[in-house]
């Protein structure tokens, strides 16, 4: 049988354990367990020892000096319990005390003292006058703490001691006269008012931890704003266990010293988070380092238990730095406290990167005064009520210029900030001056939101990009929009990714398109916009100088949504970019795009990925190669133009010196050997890679995009499908069932 | 704004790559960093003592206890320490017997007092109030004493037993 680790470990950490054992234990059983545990015990030096004043107690100091070496004990608690029970003062007779007295305790460095009446106390203390004391602990049986505080001060000149526990038993200034530095590190008391306190603080230079149970303030002597002058202090923690007053009394306490870096309260009352919340901070921010503080009820639940990470308050309150990247570093709402009080304090930081945490909506109001230029609150929890907070700071506000609220559709719905939070952004953006990036994308916003939010983008002047991808607002909202930008004279980027928006929502935007002559940028893809909406669309486009790119990726756009485009496409003199990936455009459709594109001499881009192109397609994309000469890129991955439309493709460009890349790969039926030799004849032929920003694969797990995953699915075993794989969610589940 | 992080090496070869600050917490990789001057971008420090599942272990403490306050120095009010293990560090030590020394055993080598303490406690409350039978099955000991020894430490406990 192999030996239990117990008895095989070092003897030193075996007496580490016995260290946290009781005496009794130690002696009487772990002794008889076996040899090795017998020799452990005889050579352990360190008893904690507990004995009784009752003479017919088991273990009184007389029994036990018998059987242990008194220099084993360097701790000793000595219980008054019985006489206690018997209210007798007799009992301690002096031949009690005589046994201390005639042990030689040269190693007792703690004395523990319970339930003492006055007398037993004072013999106690004398007897043991001889031993190395550096804590001594002392509850009392006695109402009245005078003679305790007389018989307590002849003894701390006795030794030089460094913690005293002098627990329940009230400070009495009038008694305390401590001896000139004195060198207590630690002391415990009960009730302890505030002049009384500051007492401490002055007799007490070396003093570092501080319990008491509870701490008073007269309000009439001392005003609550007093802040008392600086003492000097190493005073590192304060534990108050009943506390009791107002926070805003934490001032008085904190005020005078520098040094604290740990406070805790243990309240009475019920707490409300939200109080501490605000005053905690600023009390702190006098002391040298962020404290940790620790708040809680009496039932000893923590309310609010905090620790400030290390490296977040130093890079606040670094006034190098210009921008903090604290994304991802499980950030709560009391952690932001202490950003916002060293963002107080910085003039240097100007961009501050929080997504990927969890902010909720007290954190979002700590940092709505922060005066940053950029702010990433990405995929937190604010919700509607952290978006209120932003948006009253946001009116007056004049330094922020990018806030990102956006979310994923992954996160609970909860979280977002709904109809009622844009409804806080809308109101903001009528008054904000400065912000002109906002992000708010999968926040659950429907058509009454969008209706805020367009109110106030038709009387803000500041906002330039909107990104608004993924909020359902259907045709209703995108109306509201769509009035918006006609009055709206600064937006010029705005994503309407995955917004349900179909025919009528795409004539609404038409409408705008015709009026508005700000917007570059506008975003449509993954909506149901369909032909009959594209024909709006390009109708606008025919009159439109400003836009210059479009995307309707995943529009269900087939051959005649793509004649209309071509239409637009020989009018329109600006759209330099047009992305028609994942459409039914077919060679049919790619026609009309590709005569357009001999006489069109704007757009520089395209994109028809996925549009179910053959070989035939090609040759009319060859065909216009040769022709037009302001095209920069084309892409036409994943179509079905197969070798032949590739060579096509490849030959064209022999005739083309305008284009800088051609994408045709992956496509069906070529071989890698055809796609080598095609890459190695001309350099510009490339495979998949982004070229338009925002090109994402359709996230919606379920539902509307069933025949988005029909043509992925064709594509099976091909990476490169996957146009930008960052935006690719790998977890989504294949609605169609198979795989 | 990553912290720093260095390499630590198991004995079995796995290298584990940690914050400095929470590394540190072990006094002895804390002497080595500071006193030897060792590098902390590129250098491997080799742990021969700690295997990897333990490592881990310790790793993970660590990283828990990262902003917990300097520990006090000994307290000599020590009936205040005996239970007070925290509810994570008791889940955290859910494991079994031959984990718990191993960790104990690391944390000595690795000086990180924390852990050697809410470790030893832990084996000290599965010591306290036991009847020495009771000790001898929890941790599987053989009572090695002959019977006439047993009855020579019982006698010599009877000053203290029970009356």
């Amino acid at each position: 049988m192999e030996n239990s680790p117990l008895i095989t470990i070092p003897p030193e950490l075996i007496h580490h354990i016995f260290d946290y054992c009781d005496f009794r234990t130690i002696l009487l059983n772990v002794r008889r367990v076996c040899k090795i545990l017998y020799a452990m015990v005889d050579s352990y030096d360190r008893f904690a020892v507990t004995v009784s004043l009752y003479a017919n107690s088991t273990c009184t100091m007389k029994s036990v000096s018998q059987n242990l070496q008194s220099e084993k004990i360097i701790s000793l608690t000595v219980c008054d319990y019985k006489s206690y029970n018997h209210s007798s003062h007799d009992i301690g007779t002096k031949s009690i005390f005589s046994s201390f007295n005639s042990t030689q305790f040269t190693r007792l460095r703690s004395l523990n003292l319970k339930n003492m009446w006055d007398n037993h106390l004072e013999c106690l203390l004398q007897s043991l006058s001889d031993a190395p004391l550096i804590s001594l602990s002392i509850t009392t049986c006695e109402k009245n703490y005078d003679v305790t505080w007389l018989i307590f001060l002849q003894a701390i000149t006795r030794w030089n001691l460094q913690k005293l526990y002098m627990s329940f038993i009230d400070y009495l200034e009038e008694h305390a006269s401590w001896p000139e530095q004195y060198s207590l590190e630690h002391l415990t008391i009960g009730r302890c008012a505030y002049n009384k306190y500051l007492h401490i603080l002055h007799q007490l230079p070396k003093l570092r931890t501080l319990v008491m149970q509870n701490f008073m303030i007269n309000e009439k002597k001392i005003p609550v704003t007093s802040c008392a002058p600086t003492i000097h202090s190493s005073l590192e923690s304060i534990t108050i266990e009943c506390y009791s007053l107002a926070s805003e009394h934490l001032e008085s306490l904190l005020s005078p010293i520098h040094s604290l870096y740990h406070l805790k309260l243990i309240s009475t009352f019920e707490l409300s988070n939200e109080i501490w919340l605000y005053t905690v901070p600023n009390v702190m921010i006098g002391q040298k380092t962020p404290p940790r503080f620790e708040i809680s009820s009496i039932d000893v639940i923590p309310r609010l238990t905090e620790r400030p990470p290390n490296k977040m308050i130093r890079g606040v309150l670094d006034q190098t730095l210009t921008t903090l990247d604290l994304s991802q570093e499980d950030i709560g709402d009391a952690h932001t406290q202490y950003l916002a009080i060293g963002l107080r304090n910085n003039t240097t930081l100007t961009t501050m990167n929080l997504s990927r945490n969890q902010i909720m909506y007290v954190g979002a109001q700590h940092l709505a005064d922060a005066t940053l230029a950029i702010l990433d609150l990405s995929c937190n929890q604010i919700g509607a009520v952290g978006v209120q907070h932003l948006s009253e700071a946001l009116r007056t506000n004049n330094s922020l210029t990018v806030l990102d609220l956006g979310s994923t559709w992954l996160r609970n719905k909860n979280d977002k900030i709904g109809d009622i939070g844009a409804q806080y952004l809308g109101s903001a953006l009528q008054d904000n001056k400065t912000l002109t990036v906002l992000n708010i994308d999968y926040n659950g916003i429907k058509s009454t939101g969008a209706q805020h939010l367009a109110a106030g983008l038709r009387h803000n002047m500041a906002l330039t990009e909107l990104n608004f991808d993924g909020n359902p607002i259907g045709d209703v909202g995108i109306q509201y929009f769509a009035d918006a930008l006609m009055a709206n004279k600064t937006l010029t980027t705005f994503s309407l990714y995955w917004n349900d928006i179909g025919k009528a929502g795409a004539q609404y935007l038409a409408v705008a398109l015709k009026n508005n002559t700000t917007l570059t940028t506008l975003n449509l893809e993954s909506n149901s916009i369909g032909d009959s909406g594209v024909k709006y669309l390009a109708d606008a486009l025919c009159n439109n100088m400003t836009l210059t790119t479009l995307n309707l990726s995943n529009n269900k756009i087939e051959r005649t949504g793509a004649q209309y485009l071509a239409d637009a496409l020989i009018k329109n003199a600006t759209l330099t970019i047009l992305d028609l990936d994942t459409n039914e455009i077919m060679a049919g459709g790619a026609k009309y795009i590709t005569d357009a594109l001999r006489d069109n001499t704007t757009l520089t881009t395209l994109n028809m990925s996925n549009n179910s192109i053959d070989a035939n397609g090609a040759q009319h994309f060859a065909d216009a190669l040769r022709k037009n000469t302001t095209l920069t890129t084309l892409i036409l991955e994943s179509n079905e133009i197969e070798d032949i439309g590739a060579k096509r493709l490849a030959n064209a460009l022999r005739y083309n010196t305008t284009v800088e890349t051609l994408k045709i790969f992956p496509l069906d039926g070529i071989s890698s050997d055809a796609e080598k030799e095609l890459k190695g004849q001309d350099n510009r032929i490339k495979s998949n890679n982004p070229i338009l920003g925002s090109h994402r694969i359709p996230s919606d797990p379920i539902g509307s995009n069933t025949e988005f995953y029909r043509i992925l699915q064709e594509f099976n075993g091909s990476d490169e499908i996957l146009v930008t794989e960052s935006h690719w969610i790998p977890t989504v589940s294949d609605p169609t069932g198979s795989h | 704004m990553a912290g720093n992080k260095i390499k630590l090496q198991s004995n079995d070869g796995d290298t584990f790559d940690v914050d400095v600050e929470i590394a540190k917490q072990s006094a002895t990789i804390k002497t080595m960093l500071e006193d030897l001057g060792m590098s902390e971008e590129d250098d491997v420090i080799p742990l021969p003592n700690v295997n990897s599942a333990i490592l881990k272990k310790v790793i993970q403490w660590a990283t828990h206890h990262k902003d917990d306050p300097p520990p006090p120095e000994d307290d000599e009010n020590r009936e205040k320490n005996l239970s007070d293990i925290s509810s994570w560090d008791q889940d955290f030590l859910k494991v079994d017997q031959g984990t718990l020394f191993e960790l104990i055993l690391a944390a000595n080598y690795l000086d990180i007092k924390g852990l050697l303490d809410v470790t030893c406690k832990t084996v000290a409350n599965m010591i306290k109030g036991r009847t020495p039978e009771e000790i001898r099955r929890q941790f599987n000991i053989k009572n090695d004493f002959t019977p006439q020894e047993e009855e020579q430490i019982k006698k010599e406990n009877e000053w203290c037993e029970e009356k």
